[in-house]
């Protein structure tokens, strides 16, 4: 028999009982629609991470702390013991990082405390300051837009990325030259603070320590996505000047010498490196954090809930094979005097259960591009729908759910290949039908 | 009685179908002897088993024991022999016709073309062809449940010939039509015997549709009383 003539004499069947292949072929659809939303759901999430949260440099970059817990990056939290051991970074932590083979390059970071608001000239939106002390250039820090600041001292800022949207700048290169102002908390002593002198009355006095302190600098980066993109970076000689209190009139107070930098960024040569270079800096006492072991634990994660989800989809598909097989065992019972003719008509057994494998591939084939279409339909429309709500919250648009070809192809290959193995055992009761028997009984 | 000319000859065959913890000795030890070209009638009451025996004959069912030989050559009893024969060198009339309701007369013709894997356009003219034989080619295309009783049964006849077989196994052929079609359809076995040297064998339990066989075996409690023709 003729590979067509299976197919032409499966659809002549399939046709006449038009409601039971349609609902089996609803409950296929349905399985398929999970496992394609399901899987574009997973697949979203991890592109999204490698995307959003491993650019190349980034991968290559580990994060140095004063506390050692922050080592155990945890994705439900870590817990802060309170005899947890803090080392102290500064310029000797610099000196031994730097010694470390596979380092590139060392750049601390200091917080910038004393910031606590900002805004940008042109825009009368005030922001909450996340003022971080960079060494120049950053080393790490990717720009959109501008250069590095002039000077380790100079009165400029590397804007984040995130800012721009709520600014209402769409060019990045539009931000550079604006003039942005810090407000420090009340009663501000460090570079640029108006402290009243000597002779001050204690009106005065209150009124200083009840009054924040404007700075201006000019805007003369922009920084890329990533790590950078929501926070305000400014020179770090110039962060040690706003961080250094006149504590009395001949008196001023480092804070960065004395509390030590927030954090050190260590570039390494290459992303194998991170990890003997995180077992060295584990081994000096620092706490350590790679953005590669984030993205491991995340792709671990998401890696996981592909498992799960893809079991979720894989029991409803089955149970959907379930139906067919059901359905084929009700088709055999229907079709036993069809059977019989094709049989007395010197058709094999293996023709016959030929036959009800078609059946079955067909309902398959046709529950998984219905399936396969709708699934991907419903991923487009999941990204529209969270692609509002991130922008109404004004962060960046991910792409939650992708459902590549490739995976409503396989959607679709599964679907059919789950078909055709729930028809086995329906064809080969099929096949198993004494045709004496049946026409015997006619 | 020389034994090349047979067409079908049956050694010692029995059948023992299961029913339930029961056992049904369908056919117990028949040997029995066809001429080519030779219309034989099968009788015997109910339950007797010439259903069974022509279903033997038709290779349609396996006997236990015993040979069959067509044509001088043992009937093999794997499904691929089986199916081959019942495509190839037999052909099969049943009382309630076995056509496929939802198919047109011309596809019921067709199966046993479909199922030798025979081009579309070569199997429609020879489904016609056969159609015409037997005065239906006006209704080919038209579906298997809205032909009368006798047309079905020549659509029945058509698709039986279509592969040029060396035998037909008629089982009741007329048990559904009257006396008219009936007798009509018997002319139609008659011819194929005498013009086209077909063997037919039918089974009836009409002893007067009987008598316008060449010979007639007798089938009682599973076992042939007359009509072996010296096996």
């Amino acid at each position: 028999m003729r590979s067509l003539d299976y197919l032409g004499v499966a659809r002549r069947e399939l046709t006449r009982q038009k409601v039971r292949s349609g609902l089996t072929v609803l409950a296929l659809a349905i399985s398929t629609v999970i496992l394609v939303t399901l899987a574009a759901i997973s697949l979203g999430g991890r592109q999204a991470i490698s995307t959003k949260l491993a650019p190349d440099e980034a991968l290559s970059s580990i994060v140095v702390t004063s506390n050692k817990t922050s080592a155990n990056v945890s994705l439900f939290g870590s817990v802060q013991e309170a005899n947890d051991k803090t080392a102290k970074l500064d310029e000797t932590s610099l000196q031994q990082l730097q010694a470390i083979p596979g380092i590139k390059s060392v750049s601390p970071r200091a917080q910038v405390w004393e910031f606590q608001k900002f805004n940008v000239a042109g825009a009368d939106k005030t922001f909450v300051a996340q003022a971080q002390g960079v060494v120049n250039n950053g080393l790490g820090i990717s720009l959109s837009a501008g250069n590095g600041f002039s000077a380790a001292d100079a009165h400029e800022a590397i804007l984040g990325k995130s800012y721009l949207k709520d600014l209402g700048i769409a060019d990045p290169s539009a931000a550079i030259g604006k003039q942005i102002t810090f407000t420090t908390q009340n009663g501000y002593r460090g570079d640029g603070a108006h402290i009243p002198g000597a002779l001050a009355t204690k009106q005065q006095y209150d009124s200083f320590n009840n009054t924040p302190t404007q700075i201006q600098a000019s805007i003369v980066g922009i920084s890329k996505e990533g790590s950078d993109e929501s926070k305000v970076l400014i020179p770090l000689e110039w962060a040690r000047k706003v961080r250094t209190a006149q504590t009395s009139p001949t008196e001023k107070t480092d804070q960065l010498a004395q509390d030590g930098y927030s954090s050190i960024i260590v570039n390494t040569a290459s992303p194998a490196a991170v990890t003997p270079v995180s077992a060295a800096i584990d081994h000096l006492g620092y706490g350590q954090v790679s953005t590669r072991a984030l993205v491991e634990k995340l792709t671990q994660f998401s890696t996981i809930m592909w498992f799960i989800l893809g079991s979720v989809a894989l029991v409803a598909l089955l149970a959907a094979s379930l139906g067919i097989v059901n359905t084929m065992l009700m088709t055999v019972s229907e079709q036993r005097f069809v059977i019989g003719v094709w049989r007395a008509c010197g058709a094999r057994r293996g023709t016959i259960a030929g036959m009800f494998l078609v059946q079955a591939a067909i309902l398959g084939l046709f529950g998984g591009v219905v399936g396969a279409s709708i699934g991907w339909y419903a991923s487009g429309l999941i990204n529209e729908r969270i692609a509002q709500i991130l922008q109404a919250q004004g962060l960046a648009i991910i792409d939650i759910a992708t459902a590549p070809l490739w995976l409503c192809a396989g959607s679709i290959a599964l679907a059919t290949l789950f078909a055709v193995v729930a028809g086995l055992y329906p064809a080969w009761r099929a096949a198993r039908q004494d045709p004496s028997k049946i026409l015997h009984s006619i | 009685m020389d034994s090349t000319s047979d067409s079908i000859r049956l050694i010692q065959v029995s059948k023992t179908f299961r029913l339930g913890r029961s056992k049904v000795h369908a056919v117990r030890g028949v040997s029995l002897r066809i001429k080519k070209g030779e219309l034989l009638a099968i009788v015997g009451p109910s339950g007797s088993g010439k259903t069974t025996l022509a279903h033997i004959i038709g290779g349609l069912t396996r006997p236990d024991e015993g040979e069959v030989h067509i044509n001088g050559t043992i009937l093999r009893r794997s499904d691929r022999s089986l199916s081959a024969y019942r495509n190839q060198r037999a052909g099969f009339i049943f009382q309630t016709f076995g056509l496929l309701p939802h198919y047109s007369a011309l596809e019921n013709v067709s199966i046993p073309l479909v199922v030798a894997g025979v081009g579309r356009r070569e199997r429609k003219q020879r489904a016609l062809k056969y159609l015409k034989l037997v005065g239906l080619e006006a209704q080919a295309k038209q579906r298997a449940e809205t032909l009368s009783g006798g047309q079905r049964q020549r659509v029945s006849i058509a698709r039986a010939l279509v592969q040029h077989p060396e035998i037909i196994i008629a089982d009741e052929p007329t048990g559904s039509l009257d006396s008219v079609r009936g007798q009509e359809i018997m002319n139609v076995l008659h011819n194929l015997c005498r013009q086209q040297g077909i063997t037919v064998v039918f089974v009836t339990h009409d002893l007067q549709l009987a008598k316008q066989a060449d010979r007639i075996a007798h089938m009682q409690d599973g076992q042939l009383r007359t009509g072996a023709a010296d096996a």
